[in-house]
């Protein structure tokens, strides 16, 4: 740490502080209300999850990426049985690739809730985030039907999904998505088009496209700075290219491309897409396996592998080395958030303290993912 | 400075609009989503992932669950019997520990022999009365006393459990 | 009442100034003592209000364990804040500590003293009532900036400062839209301001209708007000999500209770002054002519007041429900560059519309073009 300068106040945001996402710890030293350089320190949460990948078995670390982005556990699995999949060279049933792209979007859809509502209340405004809370229920209440838990699902797994949907999932989706547009309707009208949450917003933290590409930043804050990349577009997986979605990019709606506004608002048009998208997937599901043949015991071959794939926060990315034995030789988990938080230190020099917190809010960091 | 009354009648609009949206739910005590929890109690589905049961009398003791357990909750040993079949001596269940995921559950080879219940409310006082156990204990004489002992004990696990 | 209490002190045979010294006394502390209670039985309900209200808003129920309804629940409150841990940080500042809590409470009960609840009933019948209130609100900018720097802690230090600012500049629209509406009556008094808006069937005689300017007077103030008592979309000296708790983050138990009760208290005043001011205090519509008892017309008076007063504390609640937070720099952008201004402008078309008209309001022209 470099020796503080007498002329700035050094404050602690964080590993307490209510809007920090967890256990983030910001050094910040201001001048006043404005900020000279906020520097994230991070590993409150370690928990070595790549060093215990060595030691259990390929199935046995499933349970393990639920701990990953917790919000989006769905996703991290999905990324996870790629990747050994694609190790052990499996062919998936198309059920079970139907079944996982409906997950992996209602999924997408609670995380993005979260998002949304834990931002508002970063912003001041409460309601908003009980509304997302509400909505995210039935979503919880859709995967504990199918798979038994509310957050932690563990329910894709190696070669397809741990069991099949229980009756009436589709009607209640179904339910769900007609229920849902309704109440984005409503998000927009209270809190995404509200003079003072544009004016908190609109032109803060622009992450240009370049530095958006040099940092690494993925997922929703990379689009909304302009650029077109989602991986269930250019690098399908799954059943996506079959599917009708568009891709949301940031235009500067009520300022500059790549302002905290515009990822806010990403999430919110992702959400509607992937409304589109389980509605087509319900469509397309026909009778099938859930799950391909896979022994018990996986062998997979001596090799490595690397698989990413479109989390809520970003690219996920597994890259998995196997030495041929039933566990792995090594796993490296490129985390979206921990490259999304990179940029931080950059968007928060010169700007308020207030706006700080707008920026932490906007780039939907979680910290589980950060420390592994 | 058309520009500056416009700011301020888009602002005014915009905060109306909000403020329409909140006395809506404000007025109508229909849109309450709350279940006032103790008294009202929502039903498990099916697959509920709740708290780890054993039937240890058709337990094989083949350790499969003890095995795939990612986080070693299960202590299981066993030993031979008379007939040469595996016995249950110990088989503790750390709730504490347990993550949920439900692995040991597909992992076991015999039909209702460990499965989750639908129970959630299971906190305890200190982290020793979180661990269930399941063991047989050691057989203390060969035949069918034996057998009678430990349907006893299961029944009143069974019980305590509840 | 006062008749009585000299006459029983006067058969002690004491001296007359003594008499009258001790009568003063008296009647000080017995309607203190009044206020008091009232003062603190409508900051209970007050607070059950508040999350009620919250609750009915997000789609909750609020507090419905204490009590019938939970309307016990600021009991528990206040008992529970009783028996908590007195804290005082090692390193603060142990006086203005202490003293802090102390002069926001009796800051705010301090206010209640002039106004008038009814026609017979008012602590005390001041003749600078406006005057004085405005004057002894300020001293909250003070005592919160005490207990800032008393607590020794950066946030509360920011919260201090910020409230400062925040309060010192909102005084001004305040001002400008209290003394627009005070030229009609040409009276500080609050009973005598209320005295002019009688008539007209007990509300077209308000003063907010009385012309265009003391319209937007009204909404001036109203909106100065939410500022003036920290209440969001203006909560940034305690803005939770920013600076932890503000001014108040290292206040527990009773102190802190001190605190929050002034800020309820306040609330009170500020829209007992804007119905004293503007919605024709305890005049009662329509029905004003009808001849009935004395104490029938008093009880009636006090609540029509109280219910003018508990409406705007709810649209307080409402507006605080909905909205976002502002930065603190937009606070200020928005107080002197719309609101003074605003305030501004209108005190002068007010000046102007009292000297054309003779302080004839709409409603006494329309009612003149009607009869001729």
């Amino acid at each position: 740490m470099p020796a503080a300068d007498e002329r700035f106040m050094q404050v602690n945001m964080g590993p307490q502080h209510p809007s920090t996402h967890g256990v983030l710890r910001l050094l910040v030293s201001t001048d006043g209300e404005v900020l000279r350089d906020a520097r994230p320190y991070i590993g409150y949460l370690h928990r070595s999850l790549e060093k215990i990948a060595e030691r259990v078995t390929y199935p046995q670390f499933t349970p393990f990426t639920d701990r990953l982005d917790y919000l989006a556990s769905m996703n991290c699995n999905l990324a996870y049985a790629m990747t050994v999949e694609k190790l052990l060279n499996i062919e998936i049933p198309r059920r079970a690739q139907i079944l996982r792209v409906i997950m992996a979007e209602l999924n997408r859809i609670s995380s993005h809730l979260i998002a949304f509502g834990s931002f508002s209340s970063d912003m001041g405004a409460f309601t908003p985030f009980l509304f997302g809370i509400r909505e995210r229920e039935f979503i919880n209440d859709l995967f504990e039907m199918t798979c038994g838990s509310r957050l932690t699902y563990n329910y894709i797994r190696i070669g397809g999904v741990s069991q099949d949907i229980p009756e009436g999932f589709i009607g209640k989706t179904r339910e769900f998505l007609d229920y849902f547009p309704a109440k984005i309707k409503e998000y927009n009208e209270l809190l995404s088009y509200n003079a003072i949450f544009i004016k908190r917003l609109a032109n803060i933290a622009v992450i240009s496209t370049q530095d958006a590409l040099d940092y690494g930043v993925t997922g929703p804050n990379l689009r909304a700075s302009g650029i077109p990349w989602d991986l269930r577009r250019s690098e399908p997986y799954l059943i996506y290219n079959e599917l009708d979605f568009n891709i949301p990019v940031g235009k500067g709606e009520v300022g500059t491309v790549g302002d905290a506004w515009d990822r806010y608002m990403m999430r919110i048009y992702e959400m509607e897409e992937s409304s589109r998208i389980i509605r087509q997937c319900l469509d397309m599901l026909a009778p099938g396996d859930y799950t391909a043949k896979v022994s018990k015991v996986l062998k997979p071959p001596a090799g490595e592998v690397y698989v990413r794939a479109e989390n809520p926060r970003g690219e996920l990315g597994f890259y998995l080395v196997s030495d041929g034995s039933t566990k792995p030789y090594r796993l490296k988990i490129r985390a979206p958030s921990f490259a999304n938080l990179s940029i931080i230190p950059k968007l928060a020099r010169g700007v308020m303290i207030a706006d700080l917190i707008a920026i932490i809010g906007s780039m939907d960091i979680i910290l589980p993912e950060i420390d592994r | 400075m058309a520009g500056y009354f416009k700011k301020m009648f888009t602002a005014l609009n915009s905060v109306l609009t909000g403020m329409g949206i909140t006395i809506k739910y404000g007025v109508n005590p229909k849109a309450e989503v709350t279940q006032q929890y103790p008294e009202v109690k929502r039903e498990p589905p099916d697959r509920f992932r709740g708290k780890l049961f054993v039937n240890i009398n058709i337990c094989t003791g083949c350790t499969a669950c003890a095995r795939i357990c990612p986080v070693d909750v299960i202590t299981l040993k066993t030993v031979r019997d008379e007939n040469k079949k595996l016995r249950p001596v110990i088989f503790d269940i750390n709730n504490a520990r347990c993550i949920y995921c439900g692995l040991c559950v597909e992992a076991c080879p015999v039909d209702n022999c460990l499965y989750f219940e639908k129970k959630y409310e299971f906190s305890a006082y200190t982290k020793e009365d979180l661990i269930s156990h399941f063991g047989l204990g050691e057989a203390q004489s060969p035949g069918k006393k034996a057998e009678e002992k430990t349907a006893d004990v299961t029944k009143e696990q069974k019980e305590a459990a509840q | 009442m006062t008749e009585l209490i000299s006459r029983i002190v006067g058969g002690l045979n004491t001296p007359v100034f003594l008499t009258r010294f001790l009568v003063t006394v008296l009647i000080m502390l017995v309607s203190g003592a009044i206020v008091l209670g009232i003062s603190l039985l409508y900051e209970g309900l007050a607070t059950y209000a508040e999350r009620k209200v919250a609750g009915d808003i997000q789609a909750r129920i609020g507090p419905n364990r204490v009590g019938p309804y939970g309307l016990l629940q600021f009991v528990a409150d206040g008992v529970k804040l009783l028996l908590k841990e007195d804290i005082i940080p090692f390193y603060a500042d142990k006086w203005l500590f202490i003293l802090a809590p102390y002069i926001v409470f009796t800051v705010s009960f301090a206010a209640f003293v002039p106004l008038s609840y009814s026609d017979h009933i008012a602590v005390a019948n001041l003749n600078v009532g406006v005057l004085y209130i405005i004057a002894i609100s300020s001293v909250v900018s003070m005592a919160i900036l005490m207990g800032a720097w008393g607590s020794n802690n950066k946030w509360s230090l920011f919260g201090g400062m910020r409230a400062v600012a925040q309060i010192v500049s909102y005084e001004i629209p305040i001002v400008l839209s209290l003394l627009a509406a005070i030229i009609l009556p040409a009276s500080m008094n609050m009973r005598d301001i209320i005295v002019y808006q009688g008539g007209g069937l007990g509300i077209f005689r308000w003063l907010v209708f009385n012309n265009p300017f003391t319209f937007l007077a009204f909404f001036v103030y109203f909106i100065a007000a939410i500022a003036e008592v920290n209440r969001t979309p203006f909560d940034i000296p305690e803005a939770e999500s920013e600076i932890v708790a503000g001014y108040h983050t290292e206040y527990t138990g009773m102190r802190f209770a001190f605190f929050f009760m002034a800020e309820y208290g306040d609330m009170f005043v500020v829209s007992a002054i804007a119905t004293t001011l503007f919605l024709g205090g305890w005049h009662l519509p329509f029905i004003g002519g009808i001849s009935m008892p004395l104490w029938l017309r008093d009880v009636l008076q006090v609540a029509v007041f109280f219910m003018k007063v508990f409406v705007l504390i709810y649209l307080m609640m409402w507006i605080r429900w909905t909205l976002p937070r502002l930065r603190v720099d937009q606070l200020m952008e928005l107080c002197w560059k719309y609101l003074t201004p605003i305030a501004f402008f209108n005190l002068i078309g007010a000046s102007v519309w009292v000297l054309l008209l003779h302080g004839r309001g709409i409603y006494d022209i329309i009612a003149r073009i009607i009869v001729h």
